[in-house]
């Protein structure tokens, strides 16, 4: 029962605030795709596109993008999950290593990677699909490794080894202990996955790779029309709904069948064979070099070579522009976290409001481009939209306000987790020591609701200064940014003049990397330092 | 240190020089640009030029990707409107976001066939959609008009960029409106089932595919020669092929225009105008040339002397050659009709 309705009686202001909060979330995330199927309905069978696309690329498409979609998931668990998974639960000379190998490829993003590949590689698997799911995979395995190794830091072993000692086989542990424990961070990792190789156009595009976001792609731009757009987006935002809605469901519903403590002690880190240890470091260590070793050295060699042709003038305002940008990204996103864990219910006593803000993960489903193209027809002249921001809408607060829409998963979902592992006891402990609702809630989320939402910005701080379509399409008049300048020198195949811009979104990202790397590497508590660790 | 008396001076002349420029600032009128060329280095060395003559400053918006929804959306927000596919001005033209020029200097600068005939906008600039092909592997003497692209001797042999793309979608365009539906289906058809490999990339990816041995002819359009050969690390794809313009013997090539025109916004109509009068300009039709090694619209603006060099083995004189000329009006409709015939064919599909 929705915590929200659990108790008839008491149906408070509050608790009325919470449920409107709730709801305004969850109208917010579903605010881009409503539009565009508010926009398609009339005129959706209108010279049936739908009709055509359904009968002629579409179910290629589609199993092209599943497929696609299933091979990166698999490169991107084993290539982040896994190792975030031994990181956590065992002591090894190379597990700092191991870290920073996982995030290294959160400096690249996938369309540039694409780029590199496809100047540095002629060979025709580079430019197959199967090229593409690595590549995807390889994008995305950061992401998971983050998750996996929140997840299990403080997912204590003692679960699994009860269940040994009880009787349980390994295939009766894995279900009752370890795909509970891991509901979640499957859920979650699974959705980032698929949402963004479904939802990628530039590097399938690039690749030649007929996807369903290609195909949604070409039909729209080659037919100019809004209409069209909306209307064979419909058949990537009434699936990618319904995949949201199920991996929320089903992972709060396992997890609420199979409570996990809240605040979960950490897990008691075991020392690991060094041949074992040994092989994690070297798979890491291949898997970061088409990742990140490979692009980085080309970049850097372009870079070199192509100094004299770079117009230094331009980068500190570029700069500026792009830190600016994803700077206020960031903060909108800690505003609506923030808001979510004063306003929400803690200790997995809400589950409309545990499931409601994975709807946010509705938007990275869609291509970015056809997000981008939903926000500038709800703001088109004389829409409510344009009323409601007046001269802010030629500002770059739609480009602003898109990005945290598609980004805010990867801090809503930590919220969340940090949120549900909080007693809500403690702060009605804190509020019968006399400390105010927002007091108490602040002193109950100190230890680690904060860290999280601190890792979520630092995430979404990275994917806004990457990040292209929104930019592309909803910029205002004389803004300039380096992913725009990367975008303008790959298009003719100019890679070598993109270097320089690349290297320069990888200065400014390098901060919120070493924040990732320094928390990543502190979680699970102090046991790196005893002997043997490293 | 300043002496103490001097400082009401001091005071009074800053006081004058912010004044000065604050009132210069207020002064300075701003031209909007709305662009689907997103490398600036192409349309900003012209409007640089335009805002030395004129004193305005002018900003830009530079995306290649959903330029007309985006008008659409805000038709007033830019004042000046300038595509790399006159298609889409035409687009934008139907849809009623332009407002008619009336401008005498345009309409004696411009050729009457590269006017819209509404006065809407105009062909600022074209470039051919020819045959590129290895000079290794094929002779010219195997070229001859895109018709027989789709014949089996090209089997395997042939890599394109990919048919929705708005360069394929105007030259499968001009296919219907010259050749006429059936035939065009059957070359369009002809060459999908011709192709190498999946069609992917820019059309600088095709000559590279060339030079890597993946295919013998693309077809691509005629500045990319002379950009790859300036390029250090493309210098070795155009040295790899040679260029041949179809269709001399017969109607002659098709061709891919950019264009220009002027928005619904009120306020800075003249400056617009001025604009595309510099855009027509001798002056600024050089400019055009000699950035984007496009062909000028004005007759008496000489071709681009690296693409004098095109043709010339097939004997064309002064760069100029042959032009199988669709009117954009006859083109009106045939958009549509192209896009779903190269799904219905799954034109993209791998291969």
């Amino acid at each position: 029962m929705p915590g929200w309705a659990s108790g008839r009686a008491d149906i408070s202001a509050a608790g009325l605030a919470r449920l409107v909060f709730t709801l305004a979330l969850g109208g917010c995330a579903l605010l881009p795709a409503g539009y565009l199927l508010w926009a398609a309905l009339p005129v959706l069978f209108d010279g049936g596109w739908l009709a055509h696309f359904a009968s002629t690329t579409l179910p290629h498409q589609a199993r092209t993008s599943l497929w696609v979609a299933l091979e990166a998931a698999v490169v991107a668990f084993a290539v982040g999950a896994l190792p975030a998974v031994v990181v956590s639960r065992f002591d090894f000379r190379g597990r700092r290593l191991v870290t920073v190998l996982a995030l290294l490829p959160l400096l690249f993003a996938p369309y540039v990677t694409a780029g590199t590949w496809t100047v540095m590689f002629s060979w025709a698997f580079f430019e197959g699909r199967h090229a593409l799911a690595i590549q995807h995979g390889l994008a995305c395995s950061p992401y998971l490794f983050i998750i996996f190794r929140v997840a299990a830091a403080r997912i204590p072993s003692a679960f699994s080894e009860l269940a040994a000692a009880l009787g349980l086989g390994p295939w009766q542990r894995l279900l009752r202990v370890h795909v509970p424990t891991h509901a979640v961070p499957v859920a979650a990792g699974l959705m980032i996955v698929l949402a963004q190789t479904i939802g990628d156009y530039a590097a399938a595009e690039r690749l030649g790779i007929d996807t369903l976001s290609v195909g949604v792609h070409n039909l729209w731009l080659a037919s100019q029309s809004s209409s069209v757009a909306a209307i064979v987006s419909v058949v990537m935002i009434v699936p990618a709904l319904f995949a949201v809605a199920v991996a929320a469901w089903a992972a709060t519903s396992i997890i609420s069948q199979n409570p996990i403590p809240p605040a979960a002690a950490a897990a008691c880190r075991k020392p690991l064979a060094r041949p074992l240890a040994w092989g994690l470091v070297g798979f890491s260590l291949l898997c970061s070099l088409p990742a990140f070793w490979i692009p980085e050295a080309l970049t850097v060699r372009w870079a070199w070579i192509k100094w004299d042709r770079t117009r230094f003038a331009a980068i500190p305002g570029d700069m500026l522009n792009a830190a600016g940008t994803s700077l206020c990204t960031a903060l909108v996103v800690a505003a609506v976290c923030a808001l979510t864990a004063l306003l929400l219910r803690s200790g997995g006593r809400s589950r409309l409001a545990e499931r409601v803000p994975w709807l946010f993960l509705s938007n990275y489903f869609l291509p970015s481009l056809v997000l981008a193209l939903a926000f500038v027809m709800m703001s088109a002249d004389g829409s409510l939209g344009a009323q409601w921001l007046g001269s802010w809408r030629d500002s770059r607060l739609l480009v602003v306000v898109s990005e945290a829409l598609r980004f805010m998963p990867f801090a809503m979902l930590p919220v969340l987790d940090a949120l549900r592992r909080t007693p809500q006891a403690t702060i009605e402990i804190a509020r019968t020591f006399g400390a105010g609702p927002v007091r108490a809630r602040m002193v109950a989320f100190a230890g680690h609701l904060w860290s999280a939402l601190l890792l979520g910005c630092a995430l979404v701080f990275m994917e806004s200064l990457k990040e292209l379509d929104m930019s592309l399409m909803l910029q205002p008049f004389g803004y300039t940014s380096p992913a725009l300048k990367i975008y303008a020198f790959s298009r003719h195949q100019n890679m070598d003049r993109a270097a320089v811009w690349v290297l320069i979104t990888q200065v400014l990202m390098l901060l919120p990397l070493l924040l990732l790397c320094w928390r990543m590497n502190r979680l699970g508590g102090a046991a790196s330092e005893r002997p043997g660790g490293v | 240190m300043a002496d103490p008396k001097s400082r009401p001076m001091t005071t009074l002349l800053l006081a004058f020089t912010l004044a000065a420029s604050t009132s210069a600032i207020a002064q300075e009128r701003v031209l909007r640009v709305i662009s689907d060329r997103t490398d600036q280095g192409v349309v900003r060395p012209i409007l640089e030029a335009f805002e030395a003559r004129s004193g305005a400053k002018v900003e830009g918006v530079f995306m290649d990707q959903g330029l007309v929804n985006r008008l659409e959306s805000r038709p007033t927000e830019a004042d000046v409107v300038i595509t790399k596919d006159a298609e889409l001005l035409d687009i934008a033209a139907q849809r009623g976001l332009l407002d008619p020029l009336k401008s005498a200097k345009i309409r004696a600068a411009v050729p009457s066939e590269f006017m819209d005939p509404a006065d809407r906008y105009f062909v600022d600039a074209y470039r051919a959609r020819i045959i590129f092909y290895s000079k290794a592997r094929v002779k010219p003497s195997d070229l001859s008009t895109y018709e027989d692209l789709a014949s089996p001797k090209w089997k395997g042999r042939i890599c394109l960029r990919s048919g929705s793309h708005d360069y394929n979608l105007a030259l499968f365009g001009q296919f219907f409106a010259s050749f006429g539906e059936a035939k065009a289906k059957a070359v369009i058809s002809g060459i999908g089932s011709n192709l190498a490999r999946a069609p992917k990339g820019n059309d600088r990816e095709q000559a590279r595919a060339i030079y890597e041995g993946k295919c013998d002819v693309a077809l691509m359009n005629t500045y990319y020669h002379p950009m790859m050969a300036a390029e250090p690390t493309q210098k070795a794809w155009a040295d790899a092929v040679g260029v041949y313009f179809p269709s001399q013997a017969g109607k002659g090539t098709f061709i891919m225009r950019s264009a220009a025109g002027v928005t619904k916004a009120t306020a800075n109509r003249d400056l617009a105008l001025a604009l595309l009068e510099f855009i027509v300009s001798k002056e600024g039709q050089q400019l055009i040339v000699d950035r984007t090694k496009q062909y000028s619209v004005r007759p008496d603006v000489a071709v681009h002397p690296l693409m004098v060099k095109l043709g010339a083995e097939q004997g064309l004189v002064d760069g100029r050659f042959k032009i199988d000329f669709v009117p954009l009006d006859l083109m009106a409709g045939k958009r549509e009709e192209v896009i779903r015939f190269v799904n219905e064919i799954r034109f993209d599909a791998e291969r």
